[in-house]
């Protein structure tokens, strides 16, 4: 029985040390690729290597909102503005049980009116639609029939009045030139389909204007710890992931969409967590297999700044209906998988989010266990694991930190030392601790997710420090 | 054992990493530090040379050695605009002066920029359009480099290349760069062609007649472009147009493109070929009927009503939308329109009623903010 153990754990240790090689490889290439692309765009501002400022492609906003009244008006203000001519605001009220619309309504003075909706993609009915023209742009509201945040998206597409469209939260804010620098790809590539944008966590940041006037990590130290973490995946795998046009997310809080194309393709579904993942997964299937040549692009200086819960048990669920969502994105569309018509995507991005992002939390809580498991029988090399782990989490943490200090420096922003150093230690503390809980979280996600399919996600949030 | 070698490879290249950053740290420190100090010299140099130019009309060959040096490198180069914007600022007639006095600088570094790579390449048509250093004048050398820099792969070099030589105001130029970036293997957006013609330096009637001479020359992508931008400067196009807009061998984003200019600028004998097309029951196409339709808006007469209320009635979205905002902004009232408001179809009677909707939320709008 023994011998037989002793085959497994070698088997695991073995399983054990290629997966960690596989994800630093991957972190190490990924990082040096983003960290190299944010120099290149930061040599290319600095060069003069833009387009004017006064070309314009005309965009709708579509912020769909549930039980958004402490916010949502103050969203539509920053909204308005931002520095960019040609686009319109419409909100979607998802039949809130607050008074979201009436909010709204009371502080841009709308109007109602009778505007008929041409429904191309599927969505519940409308209850009341105002609209104001007395703005800087067109702001609708529409207030409809609950239906989840899916379904208020389709109604956002099906009111627009633009060629493209961008969706974002009704508690983000976007910086001040976020709609032009999204829209720059479509000037610079043909056959752009969608631009994800870069999501920053705004805890105790202070935007004025959609200018950032003080940049701190947040004091608290979940929060601090999603910054490291958002830097790493954002920075990291999604610019490298944008090089050979393989990205597979972009967040639902921040992405630019051709309308026609999304509408094509049936627009966000409707029974996912994840609709926004969803969404590119689907576009990137639709144009491939309609022969479609499309571009999916990442753009890092577009900037959307949101909330990042503060609590643990809010986290938990965030992270729980990602991965939901991410497993039914990647179950819909599975025969991506190991499928050369979809090249790299398949190969490299599927593959990726397959292993170290769906199977990441099982195959992590597996090895806790084994380990267990090997020191209860004594076949555990303390010194050996020990020396893994340290060489593991120093490296991880010096992949984060420099995502974390490039993005920092290539912005322009001054961070104090105490919070370089704060950076350091939660950065380990990170990789050792949130890590391993977020992995039991996101395995233990399934439990009792059907009930809560169709609600929207919602979460604890601060008001966001506008000026 | 193997295993180990590996964890300390993994542990070498952390070591690597912990000092490739700080590294990077330090050199950026002591690069803006540089930066700084040559700012400042810069500065200094330059101010002398304007105090120089504003007394004897001319600058120093020492500082344009100086400079011919000096600015072959970028970084350099930059400090140089850094300092030149303030002044810039406060007396620009002064500043051009001075860089007018700079030309066999520029001539001379025009040479070694268009060797250096796509990122840097675009920083010298950039100067060279923010000071409108090729204003009224197009230097052979300076030319060649920026005809060059169209060829790039890199969007911004072509674009600062074109922006520049938008600021030459030459009208042979202008035609030049506009063959060369019309090159279907390159992806130049028509939205920077329409829009950068409108910064053209020099006369807009002479470039308009060069356009219209070698319009036939272009790809359709560069025609609509140069469509669109006829559209936007001016209402000398009538004749052209119409002709393009009947020719029905022609592209149809050209023939809706010539649409949408009669929709702007109203020309009486395009009427019945705009009517033409917006009637349905002609057998046009939706797409010539919906666009045909808005631009009727410019020709308010019986005939005009008599057509959109028709197309109110038809199935295709677009066309229902369009006669009914035309229909809006001709000023008819509810009761002109009563018929169709309290008619038996929902989705005419719907799109009327949304439009005067609007109507009377903005004269709301107004009065509220007249009363304010």
């Amino acid at each position: 029985m023994l011998e037989i153990l002793k085959v497994f754990l070698d088997w695991v240790g073995y399983f054990f040390i290629a997966y960690l090689i596989g994800y630093s490889t991957f972190l190490f290439v990924s990082v040096v690729v983003g960290s190299f692309e944010l120099y290149k765009i930061h040599r290319r501002e600095i060069m003069k290597n833009i387009l004017p400022s006064d070309y314009h492609v005309p965009i709708t906003i579509i912020v769909p909102a549930y039980n958004e009244e402490v916010t949502v008006a103050e969203t539509v203000k920053s909204l308005l503005a931002l520095e960019y001519r040609s686009y319109e605001i419409i909100v979607v009220d998802d039949g809130s049980k607050d008074n979201t619309s009436q909010k709204l309504i009371d502080a841009f003075n709308m109007h109602l009116v009778h505007r008929p909706i041409r429904r191309q993609i599927e969505c519940q009915p409308e209850e009341f639609i105002y609209e104001s023209r007395a703005h800087k742009v067109p702001l609708t509201l529409i207030r409809k029939k609950n239906g989840g945040k899916a379904d208020s998206l389709n109604m956002g597409i099906n009111a627009s009045n633009f060629p493209y469209f961008i969706c974002i939260d009704a508690d983000s804010v976007l910086q001040y030139d976020s709609l032009r620098k999204i829209a720059q790809p479509v000037l610079e590539y043909d056959n752009i389909v969608a631009v994800g944008g870069m999501i920053r966590i705004s805890n105790d940041a202070v935007l004025v204007n959609g200018r950032v006037k003080k940049y701190k990590m947040p004091h608290n130290i979940l929060a601090s710890m999603q910054v490291l973490e958002y830097d790493r995946s954002f920075l990291a795998s999604r610019i490298l992931f944008d090089k050979f046009n393989g990205s597979l997310i972009i967040s639902g809080a921040f992405g630019l969409f051709k309308k026609d194309v999304v509408i094509a393709s049936g627009g966000y579904n409707h029974n996912t967590m994840g609709e926004d993942m969803e969404l590119v997964v689907r576009l990137h299937e639709y144009c491939t297999v309609n022969n479609i040549t499309y571009n999916i692009k990442y753009v890092s200086n577009a900037v959307c700044w949101t909330q990042a819960p503060e609590k643990l048990r809010d986290l938990c669920k965030q992270r729980k209906r990602w991965h939901i969502g991410l497993f039914q994105s990647m179950y819909a569309h599975r025969n991506m998988f190991f499928n050369y018509k979809f090249g790299a995507l398949s190969f490299i991005s599927y593959l990726y989010f397959l292993i170290y992002e769906l199977l990441s939390p099982f195959i992590e809580i597996f090895g806790v266990f084994t380990m267990i498991l090997a020191w209860a029988i004594d076949l555990l090399n303390v010194r050996f694991m020990a020396l893994f782990f340290m060489i593991y989490a120093v490296f991880s943490a010096i992949l984060s930190l420099s995502a974390f200090f490039s993005r920092i420096y290539t912005t322009n922003m001054k961070l104090s030392i105490g919070d370089s150093i704060k950076a350091v230690f939660l950065c380990f503390f990170e990789l050792t601790c949130l890590r391993f809980v977020l992995a039991w979280v996101r395995s233990t996600a399934f439990i009792g997710y059907r009930k809560k399919r169709m609600s929207w996600g919602r979460i604890e949030r601060k008001k966001i420090n506008l000026k | 054992m193997k295993i180990e070698i590996l964890l300390y490879v993994y542990l070498t290249v952390c070591a690597g990493m912990i000092l490739f950053n700080i590294v990077s740290a330090v050199l950026s420190r002591i690069r803006d530090k540089r930066i700084s100090k040559i700012n400042k010299r810069f500065n200094k140099q330059i101010l002398k040379e304007l105090e120089y130019l504003e007394q004897n009309g001319n600058i120093h060959n020492s500082h344009k050695k100086y400079l011919s040096k000096k600015l072959k490198r970028i970084g350099n180069k930059r400090s140089f605009d850094i300092m030149l914007e303030s002044k810039y600022t406060e007396n620009p007639e002064l500043v051009q002066q001075y860089l007018h006095s700079l030309n066999s600088v520029f001539v001379s570094l025009a040479i070694g920029y268009c060797k250096k790579e796509a990122t840097e390449s675009a920083f010298f048509p950039y100067i060279i359009k923010k000071y409108r250093i090729l204003q009224g004048r197009s230097f052979d050398s300076m030319m060649d480099m920026l005809y060059s820099l169209l060829t790039e792969p890199s969007i911004y070099c072509r674009e600062n290349a074109m922006q520049a030589i938008y600021t030459t105001g030459d009208t042979e130029c202008v035609l030049k760069a506009l063959k060369i970036v019309d090159n279907p293997n390159r992806f130049y957006h028509t939205k920077l062609i329409t829009d950068g013609l409108m910064n053209f330096d020099g006369s807009f009637s002479k470039l308009n007649t060069a356009l219209w001479e070698a319009f036939e020359e272009f790809s359709v992508q560069m025609q609509l472009a140069l469509l669109n931008y006829f559209r936007f400067s001016s209402d000398d196009h009538h004749e052209k147009m119409l002709k393009l807009l009947t020719d029905k061998n022609r592209d149809d984003e050209i023939r809706f493109a010539c649409i949408r200019y009669f929709g702007k600028y109203r020309f009486d004998e395009a009427y019945p070929y705009l009517l033409e097309y917006a009637d349905f029951r002609n057998g046009t196409r939706w797409e010539y009927c919906a666009i045909a339709s808005s631009a009727l808006s410019t020709y308010p007469c019986q005939k005009t009503i008599e057509c959109l209320k028709a197309n109110l009635y038809h199935q295709n979205w677009y066309i229902r939308f369009n006669s009914s905002q035309a229909l809006e902004k001709m000023g008819l009232t509810y009761m002109d329109l009563i018929d169709i408001i309290e008619g038996n179809d929902r989705y005419a009677s719907e799109i009327l009623r949304y439009r005067f909707d609007i109507r009377d939320m903005i004269d709301e709008e107004r009065r509220a903010v007249t009363v304010c």
